[in-house]
């Protein structure tokens, strides 16, 4: 920690100067002293880092108490800052700085100057005790190894004093030994010699052999030496690899080659070609022997399963005195050399197989200028028609010839001129065959030029394109075709490229840009365009070309409404452009916009209309609820007043007074019934439909049993068989059948043999169901009155009823979605019709 | 303020004739000693509550049976019936609603509201005066109300 001393006599000074440290100097620990005595005993106590010192001061001064410092070796190097308000003048200063002090601070001071000169001092001072405390270290180091050294110094000396008594003992040994062993060396010098005179003769010889073996095995060639036995004697390094396959040179030494072809052959048993040569090298070696004359060998067989084709030499092998002692060999292995003689010939093969098999002929000519042959392949016959005897063997005919003669002049110019360049030829160009048609070629050839630059012969390709032309040519004019359409629509149509570049228009599309469509090709929409209407289209190609299908937007431009349909399209060159089809309609829109504004107006009459549909409903239906209440409230006062009439007075009543009472209210009771049927034709519109199966036969025959009395079950043959089912409200179908079963039954009541049927049949989309009796029947021309309400076509003597029945039938068809129809015939009887359809749909 | 002799048959009836007939039918079975006509829902409701014109009427001489009409001027029936069942003092008093409709939708609302019966008045003199008979003796003679304090 930093420590900071102050002396001053002035005990505010003290305090401000410290509370202006404690500021920038948090970490400091200060100390004050009132007079030099006291500051000196304090630094010495307890040294500071840094003093400050006042310069007039009771008893001793400043500059006396600096100098004290100055002289104290324990307190010279702490910095002393003068800090003082009176002699400020430039001797004091002087003079403080000459009794040591650091630096000369006069009030008033800045604050951030004192801070300074405050960092500035204590920095100077640490950078010193570092330094001191360096130095002490260094020479307590110095010390300690001085003081190591010496010791070893010492240790030396003791050392050297052993040795040299041991020395001087030894040295007394010595003189012994030397006498003798100068004995000894005399008499192995005289072995040396000779020694070295055998060893140099046996080195020359090694040398040698080393010699011979390496130049052995450096050569591919093989070589070697067999002894009588025809076992080795040597054998280099290229036939122990390539053909013996031993171990290493030396391993051959007494060994003979079926050793070997045995060692091969047993690696691989299974493989009977693996290695065949062996007895082929034996029976050569006999032949030499035999016959004491090097002769030379066709060897060939299978190493490793390789084929291998040596040429072999081999001589008898004899010893100086002439006697025969072995052989020696060598062989050239000519597998490869074979090999590519047989590739060349292969090559060859191929080579011609293909010319020969060429589509288009080749050929070889002369110079070229009257394009006489040298050899021309079998696809000459198919392209001109020719024979290669006419014109190689026969010169019957020149190439040149054929050409057609406005062609040829220009084509045999341009192919001189070109080849003399040393170019290659390429040319199309039409000729007369032998049988006289007319054919394209296309032709590729190039010049062998001698020493001076002159063409000697040319070598080219010649192809039939006829139909390559062919197709190139209605490809255009199909092209044409579709331009030619493409360019008669009104619609737009144009492909630009992957930069929105316009490749192809239509005269429409570029009409509307008030350009021709040559003009139009290269630019893009920006060029024809307001920003604005360019920009939109830019967008569009932009999906369309990032999609895969057809996008379809609308472009609104100059009030026009267009419907654009833009696609990527592959182009020739790889990329992706845009295709697009673009046509004007703001008619359609139009026509769109009135269809739906009369859509809307029918929705709003539609809603209107059913507004008063049910406001009408509901008329009704408060009409009905007062026929049903009020209606008939005054027939039941007729009624119960006539019947009161009837029994009270009756004394007063004679018989036709009696019989009026009873007319009265039968009516009332009629009329009763009437309102009853009515209100029922009413419900039947508001009544909710609940459609499911139902079992129209079962129905019938319990219906029929309901509605026939007893007598009339007795004397009328009902028959419902095999009738169908049907969808519908069951309460209202049987309502339906009640009434019409019910009606049957009524006609019939005065038939003799009456017979009533119900049968059905399915039609494509409704079952139709029939209700026939033999009864009263009825005239057609009424028909259409059958099913108005309140018709009736009897009097109410001949049959009951209030004439509702049917009306009601009616309602419920229709309301089903159904048809309701009868025939008949007066006293012939009557049929009726309904029919319900098969699947629930267009009901009321 | 009227007095009035103890009720035990209110009939609610606008149509003076099927009122008649209604008390000819219940006189001929001699049930219709004590009964009063109202010819209003109001009227009615007034008679059955000790209100207006009949504040007087002591309320703790109960009513044994209410024929009561649906289609009425004023207050019509069902809101008489309504407020009858609505009312702890009177709900249990027995309400035989007879009417001339036969709408369902009439028949299923009375019920809702508390009616004991609902009787579709004929058109048919010797049926009418069967049907009121057999209802009024039925209520009047066979059926044991509660005891109801005042």
């Amino acid at each position: 920690m930093t420590k900071i001393l102050a002396i001053d006599d002035n005990h505010d000074n003290l305090v401000v100067l410290q509370a202006l440290l404690k500021t920038s100097f948090p970490d400091v620990q200060y100390y004050a002293a009132l007079s030099g005595r006291e500051g000196i005993d304090m630094a010495a106590g307890d040294p500071p880092d840094l003093i400050f010192l006042d310069l007039v001061m009771p008893g001793m001064d400043g500059f006396e108490t600096c100098r004290r410092i100055k002289e104290n070796p324990l307190l010279q190097r702490i910095p002393v800052i003068i800090l003082t308000a009176e002699r400020t003048n430039a001797p004091s200063r002087i003079k403080a700085l000459e009794t040591g002090a650091d630096t000369f601070l006069s009030k008033p001071v800045m604050e951030a100057e004192l801070i300074a000169v405050v960092s500035a001092m204590i920095r100077v001072k640490h950078s010193e005790d570092m330094i001191l405390q360096e130095k002490n270290l260094l020479e307590q180091t110095v010390a300690e190894r001085t003081r190591l050294l010496q010791e070893q110094l010492e240790e030396l000396k003791r050392a050297e004093q052993k040795l040299k008594k041991s020395y001087s003992e030894l040295e007394t040994t010595k003189l012994a030994t030397l006498n003798l062993m100068e004995d000894l060396r005399a008499e192995v010098e005289q072995r040396k010699r000779s020694e070295k005179t055998l060893q140099e003769s046996e080195k020359r010889f090694k040398d040698l052999s080393l010699m011979f073996r390496s130049i052995s095995d450096n050569m591919t060639d093989m070589l070697w030496a067999k002894d009588l036995d025809k076992k080795f004697i040597f054998a280099n390094k290229s036939c122990c690899e390539n053909l013996l396959i031993a171990e290493n040179t030396d391993e051959p030494v007494g060994k003979g080659d079926l050793f070997f072809a045995t060692r091969q052959r047993e690696l691989y048993p299974d493989h009977p070609e693996w290695h065949t040569f062996g007895e082929i090298c034996i029976d050569s070696d006999k032949v030499v022997m035999d016959s004491g004359m090097p002769g030379q060998f066709d060897e060939h067989g299978n190493v490793r399963g390789k084929f291998l084709y040596l040429d072999v030499r081999k001589s008898p092998l004899y010893d100086m005195n002439g006697t025969l002692i072995g052989t020696v060999g060598s062989a050239q292995d000519n597998t490869t050399k074979l090999e590519i003689a047989r590739q060349l010939a292969q090559r060859e093969r191929q080579m011609s197989t293909l010319v020969s098999n060429l589509p288009g002929m080749v050929y070889r000519s002369l110079d070229g200028f009257d394009g006489e042959m040298l050899f021309v392949s079998d696809g000459c016959l198919g392209i001109t028609g020719y024979s290669r005897e006419e014109f190689i063997d026969k010169k019957s005919i020149l190439f040149n010839d054929i050409i057609l003669e406005e062609y040829r002049e220009p084509v045999l110019s341009r192919w001189q001129k070109v080849l003399s360049m040393g170019y290659m030829f390429e040319g199309e160009y039409p000729i007369r065959t032998a049988k006289g048609e007319i054919k394209w070629v296309w032709e590729r050839c190039r010049g062998e030029y001698g020493e001076k630059g002159e063409i000697l012969y040319v070598e080219g390709y010649i192809e039939d394109v006829t139909d390559r032309k062919k197709a190139v040519e209605s490809l255009r004019e199909s092209e044409q075709r579709y331009e030619t359409f493409i360019n008669s629509m009104n619609d737009f149509a144009f492909l630009k490229d992957d930069n929105f570049k316009y490749l192809f228009i239509n005269y429409a599309n570029a009409a509307f840009f008030g350009k021709k469509p040559s003009e139009v090709v290269g630019l893009e929409d920006f060029n024809l365009m307001e920003l604005n209407y360019a920009q939109t289209c830019r967008e569009n190609d932009i999906l369309a070309l990032n999609g895969t299908g057809v996008a379809v937007s609308e472009e609104i431009v100059d009030g026009k409404i267009y419907e654009s349909r833009k696609f990527p399209v592959k182009l020739r060159n790889g990329r992706v452009g845009v295709g697009g089809y673009i046509r004007d309609i703001s008619d359609r829109k139009a026509a769109e916009e009135v269809i739906k504004n009369l859509n809307d107006d029918l929705e709003q009459r539609v809603l209107d209309r059913t507004a008063q549909l049910e406001a009408a409903n509901k008329e009704l239906e408060a009409f009905s609820y007062s026929v049903s209440h009020d209606l008939r409230a005054p027939l039941r006062a007729i009624d119960g007043f006539t019947r009161i009439l009837f029994e009270d007075y009756q004394p007063f009543l004679d018989d036709e007074g009696k019989r009026v009472c009873t007319v009265i209210q039968e009516n009332a009771i009629k009329m009763g019934q009437l309102i009853d049927d009515l209100l029922s034709l009413s419900r039947l519109n508001r009544a909710d439909m609940n459609f499911t199966p139902i079992n129209i036969q079962n129905i019938a025959r319990v219906v029929f049993s309901e509605v026939a009395d007893q007598e009339s079950k007795h004397r009328i043959s009902f028959s419902a068989a095999n009738v169908h089912s049907a969808l519908g409200d069951p309460v209202l179908i049987r309502q339906v059948l009640v009434n019409l079963l019910g009606n049957a039954v009524k006609f019939s009541s005065q038939t003799r043999a009456p017979v009533i049927t119900m049968t059905s049949e399915v039609k494509s989309e409704t079952v139709e169901y029939c209700i026939a009796d033999n009864g009263a029947g009825f005239d057609m021309k009424y028909a259409d009155k059958l099913f108005g309400a309140f018709q009736r076509l009897h009097s109410v003597k001949e049959f009951d009823g209030t004439g509702i029945g049917l009306a009601i039938v009616q309602r419920i068809i229709h309301r089903h979605g159904g048809q309701v129809w009868a025939n008949g015939e007066v006293g012939k009887g009557a049929s009726f019709f309904f029919s319900l359809p098969l699947r629930v749909g267009n009901t009321v | 303020m009227k007095s009035f002799d103890p009720v035990d048959i209110l009939i609610v009836e606008d149509n003076p004739s099927d009122a008649e007939l209604t008390i000819r039918a219940l006189k001929k079975n001699n049930l219709a000693n004590h009964y009063f006509v109202a010819e209003n829902g109001e009227e009615a409701l007034d008679f059955i509550f000790s209100r207006g014109e009949f504040a007087v009427r002591d309320i703790s001489k109960d009513l044994k049976i209410i024929f009561l009409d649906l289609k009425l001027p004023k207050v019509s029936g069902m809101e008489v019936l309504r407020e009858i069942k609505a009312n702890p003092s009177t709900k249990t008093l027995p309400v035989v609603v007879v009417t001339s409709s036969k709408e369902d939708t009439d028949i299923k609302e009375a019920y809702a509201l508390g009616a004991n019966s609902y009787i579709v008045k004929p058109v048919d003199f010797d049926s009418f005066i069967h049907t009121i008979s057999t209802t009024g003796l039925y209520w009047l003679q066979l059926n044991v109300p509660p005891k109801m304090k005042a």
